[in-house]
């Protein structure tokens, strides 16, 4: 799927237009999932401090989103991309959100997933409908589709998950949730372009 | 209507020619003249220089051809960096590490720039009119970033842009200083690169040695604050 995936961006017959679309979906992928692994990597650091109970459980979500940044790294690297100017800026901001919300506690925690997986949950199927919609049937794309919603149905389960470990329990559950929500979208706008 | 049938036949048949005529031939040459022409430039280099007129003449063609080229000479320039360019895929590696990689390809592009004898200093002068900035800067871009991708650099942060950028830097100055370089097989511009390179890759290690010290005084200071807490 990886393999497939990498001949699809570095595909000789696209247009332009479709070329430079997924260099900012692989772009904006790769910041991504860094977000999300520096999140969860900041969030699992308090954890095992303050509530061992909870750590496996974010070490588990943690494992998958390393695999998924492993991954975008390998397309980027492969497929000739360049990688998001702020990449810097993702990382900490990335890993103060993760201490930052675990720190507030558990729920505030599960709520900031739930934030954040919605968003990366909604963005994901906006990319997989114009990849289907406006790129070739050709097997290395049906691969690289598979690979983006491979990942989408994990961030959707870490999402399930945060909803069944009290993340509507979190206070001001509203501020919380809408400020990581609008934060992930500017961060969105800008790793696509820059 | 006896009159029409005639006609209506022959236009028919012209246009069948034609289109028999565009796809089997012309359609297919016409594409590749522009770089039929470069090709053969470039063959013309070593005596010629960047003009594309002897190409066109030693082609058939009148000297106006040349000027389906709005950059002239800049064109074919362009045309050899790019070839340069995609010959790098083909060279020999034999050092194990990256800055090895690096160093033995910056090597060889620039031993690649000796066939171009006194015509070196005019595309260097090319290259850094303002008019052809964007163009040449293109091009350095698209040559340093195959050098780190075949050294295998795994870049994905901000070093991704301070190797290409440091890269692009080194090598520019590189070629400029070959222009007035007289010494047997380039000695004197290949240890300048060298130089340059060696200074790069001790800035680079000092800047991650700090970095590692800044992380390994984190991770000790909250230790010593977690064992006076508890």
């Amino acid at each position: 799927m990886l393999r497939q995936s990498i001949k699809a961006v570095n595909n000789k017959s696209l247009k332009p237009a479709q070329r430079k679309y997924l260099e900012k979906v692989i772009r904006v992928d790769q910041a991504g999932e860094l977000g999300a692994d520096y999140i969860y990597m900041g969030q699992h650091f308090v954890f095992k401090q303050t509530l061992p109970k909870l750590a496996p459980l974010i070490r588990h979500m943690w494992d998958q989103e390393i695999h998924h940044h492993n991954t975008f790294d390998t397309i980027q690297t492969e497929g000739r991309i360049r990688p998001s100017v702020f990449t810097p800026v993702w990382k900490i901001a990335a890993l103060g959100l993760g201490m930052g919300t675990a720190l507030l506690g558990k729920e505030a925690a599960m709520a900031c997933t739930e934030a954040v997986e919605t968003v990366i949950g909604g963005h994901y199927n906006d990319q997989l409908r114009r990849l289907s919609k406006e790129f070739p049937e050709t097997e290395e794309f049906v691969q690289l589709r598979k690979l983006i919603s491979e990942f989408r149905d994990d961030e959707l389960e870490h999402l399930e998950t945060a909803i069944e470990n009290d993340a509507k329990k979190a206070v001001p559950y509203m501020l919380l949730t809408e400020a990581i929500k609008n934060g992930c979208r500017g961060a969105i706008f800008l790793a696509e372009r820059f | 209507m006896i009159r029409a049938s005639p006609r209506f036949f022959t236009v028919r048949t012209v246009q069948a020619s034609l289109r028999s005529y565009a796809t089997a031939h012309t359609s297919k040459s016409e594409v590749d003249l522009p770089r039929q022409i470069l090709e053969r430039g470039l063959q013309l280099l070593p005596e010629h220089g960047w003009d594309l007129a002897p190409a066109t003449r030693s082609l058939g063609l009148s000297d106006q051809a040349a000027s389906i080229f709005p950059n002239g000479k800049f064109d074919l320039l362009q045309f050899y960096l790019q070839k340069q360019t995609a010959k790098l895929a083909s060279v020999q590696l034999k050092s194990s590490t990256p800055d090895g990689c690096v160093r033995e390809l910056v090597h060889a592009r620039l031993l690649a720039n000796a066939e171009l004898g006194p015509y070196l200093g005019e595309a260097v002068s090319m290259l850094m009119s303002p008019k052809y900035l964007p163009y040449s800067l293109e091009q350095l871009h698209n040559l340093v970033d195959e050098i780190w991708f075949l050294a295998g650099d795994k870049g994905h942060d901000a070093t991704w842009y301070t190797r290409r950028g440091s890269l692009a830097m080194i090598y520019a100055a590189s070629e400029s200083f070959m222009t007035r370089d007289n010494s047997p097989n380039f000695k004197h511009t290949l240890s300048f690169c060298d130089r340059q390179l060696n200074a790069w890759s001790r800035f680079e290690a000092a800047e991650e040695s700090v970095s590692e010290w800044f992380k390994f005084n984190a991770i000790a200071a909250f230790n010593v604050a977690k064992s006076l807490t508890r």
